[in-house]
């Protein structure tokens, strides 16, 4: 009888099994249909024009960026040097250069050393992370680190001052920045950043708040159609070595075919692109680049005072890029251009008071030194994380 | 008998957990529908396929190419087989799934400005409004964007 029982449900069990399977069968097959269906229906693409928007309407917003643009990169980490160059040092005198007196000229009546620099170079690291980044309103955190360390050769004779502080060591730029892009409309936006660095020949044991730099842009403009966005403003700049106070003008645009653009935030950088394709791209222009570095052997801190030496650096980097995707979302960028010495004159800061000196308009203080650098062929290789 | 047992559990415990799959299939099925977003110049219709959800672009504010005249291509593709391709019917959002909370996770959006496909996570703010936020590798390298729900004018 139990026999009888068990055969009974083992049937009742392979034809509920049966039945299920047959049900998943089934139903697999017209979703199948269905899939088929989707894909092969016959759209009536033209009613899709004519809507109503049961949400409220899209509300549009100007982008951050336009089409063609080189991609934006969330993380860099590049490596740079400059090729041997001359080097003319004047002799450290405190304010005793005046600013309307040619560079040359003082150097050669005051000149202190002269030498040849072997190697100039160093890591570079960028990172530039989104807090917020929505179609209304971006708020990005960013840190940025760039080394130059000098080696300089053994031919000269004389020795202390600058060149001793330089040689053998490295100058360094750690700085964290916060940038804040809010569009107004579809047209119309303002971007505004705020930048503090730490600049100087500093190492971890003395690092401190003598070697703090702070610089800020704030930018107003438009953005009229995909291809173009434009804006004025004013900022708050080391890019010329000292503290500097300069209206600046961006401009992006790209061709209507999307080949070639311009990228520029002027004075401070200006580019003509091409578009190889979507994965390659050329940039040629130049940057201007520079900070104040703060040399701790040659500034004389007293009790409760803060006195600094400070190397006023400003290069301008005529160069030619190639940037090119490597995998995913990774691409790296090659530069080689030649390095053009616009400042490396120093001052004397007494009690960190800073010294104003805006082109010689709002301020015409005297250097403490005077500097000459070669120019020098330059060449940077870098591997970057982007959005494109 | 046992394995008996266990199969009748087994068939009762869909039964009973049908209603929950069933509601969170209705709760899925609230992404589907007509919706644009924030820039206005495209529409995408979003459906359901088998258990995920595609986006296909079905209204492009301007749908042909300047420089031709011709409708506009997915020329944009690191696919060059792409090129060709109409951007109009492009399934832009691909494998969605529900995963709750008014969330569905799991699938990609592609950018024909740029050719890039994106990670991407898109929630109902409300019944007509999505935060849509595509992404690279964490949801930290990544932008939102609001789309607004459409329907057709009969």
């Amino acid at each position: 009888m139990e026999t009888i029982n068990i055969e009974k449900m083992s049937g009742m069990k392979t034809a509920i099994t049966s039945i299920l399977a047959l049900f998943f069968l089934l139903l697999s097959i017209s979703n199948a249909y269905s899939q088929e269906e989707a894909e092969d229906e016959d759209i009536d693409w033209d009613a899709y024009g004519e809507v109503e928007y049961v949400g409220g309407q899209t509300k549009s917003y100007a982008n951050a960026k336009i089409v063609g643009l080189s991609p934006a990169k969330f993380v860099t980490i590049g490596y740079e040097q400059q090729l041997p160059y001359d080097v003319r040092f004047s002799t450290i005198d405190k304010d005793a250069y005046p600013f309307d007196q040619d560079r040359e000229e003082a150097i050669d009546d005051n000149l202190a050393q002269t030498d040849r620099v072997g190697y100039t170079g160093g890591l570079r690291i960028n990172a530039n992370i989104p807090v917020i980044s929505t179609n209304s309103f971006i708020w990005q955190m960013g840190f940025n680190y760039m080394q130059s360390a000098y080696r300089f050769n053994e031919d000269d004779l004389l020795e202390g001052g600058l060149k001793e502080q330089l040689d053998g060591r490295s100058l360094h730029t750690t700085g964290l920045f916060t940038t804040l892009y809010k569009p107004f409309n579809e047209t119309t936006f303002m971007l505004l950043q705020a930048q503090a660095d730490m600049s100087g020949d500093y190492d971890l044991s003395n690092l401190g708040d003598q070697y703090l730099r702070y610089s800020a842009a704030a930018l107003f403009g438009k953005r009229p159609h995909d291809r173009l966005q434009w804006a004025v403003g004013l900022s708050r700049t080391y890019r010329v070595g000292a503290p500097n106070y300069v209206p600046i003008i961006l401009y992006n645009y790209t061709s209507p075919n999307k080949k070639w653009g311009i990228e520029a935030l002027l004075p401070a950088r200006a580019f003509y692109r091409y578009s190889i394709n979507q994965t390659n791209l050329l940039l040629a222009g130049f940057e201007l680049e520079g900070a104040s570095y703060r040399i701790g052997g040659l500034s004389n801190p007293t009790a409760g005072q803060i006195s600094s030496f400070e190397i006023r650096r400003g290069e301008i980097k005529a160069r030619l890029e190639y940037q090119r995707r490597l995998v995913g979302f990774f691409w790296w960028s090659v530069q080689a251009g030649v390095r053009i010495d616009y400042s490396y004159d120093a001052d004397y800061l007494d009690n960190g008071d800073e010294t104003l000196r805006v082109f010689g308009i709002l301020g015409d203080a005297p250097f403490s030194m005077r500097n000459s650098l070669g120019p020098a062929p330059y060449f940077n290789f870098s591997i970057s994380f982007v959005s494109p | 008998m046992k394995k008996l047992i266990i199969f009748l559990l087994t068939i009762a415990a869909l039964y009973i957990s049908e209603p929950v799959q069933a509601q969170d299939a209705k709760d899925g099925d609230a992404l589907i529908g007509i919706w644009e977003p924030s820039h206005g110049k495209a529409r995408i219709k979003i459906d359901k396929i088998a258990d995920k959800y595609y986006g296909r672009i079905v209204w492009l504010k301007e749908p042909n190419d300047p420089e031709t005249g011709e409708p506009k291509l997915d020329k944009n593709n690191p696919d060059e087989s792409m090129h060709s391709a109409p951007l109009r019917g492009y399934r832009m959002l691909k494998d969605f799934q529900y995963v709750g909370d008014g969330e569905w996770a799991e699938g990609t959006i592609y950018d024909p400005e740029n050719g890039s496909t994106y990670s991407c996570v898109i929630k109902l703010e409300d019944e007509n409004t999505l935060d849509i936020r595509g992404y690279i590798g964490v949801k930290t390298f990544g932008r939102s964007d609001v789309w607004k729900r459409l329907i057709l004018k009969k």
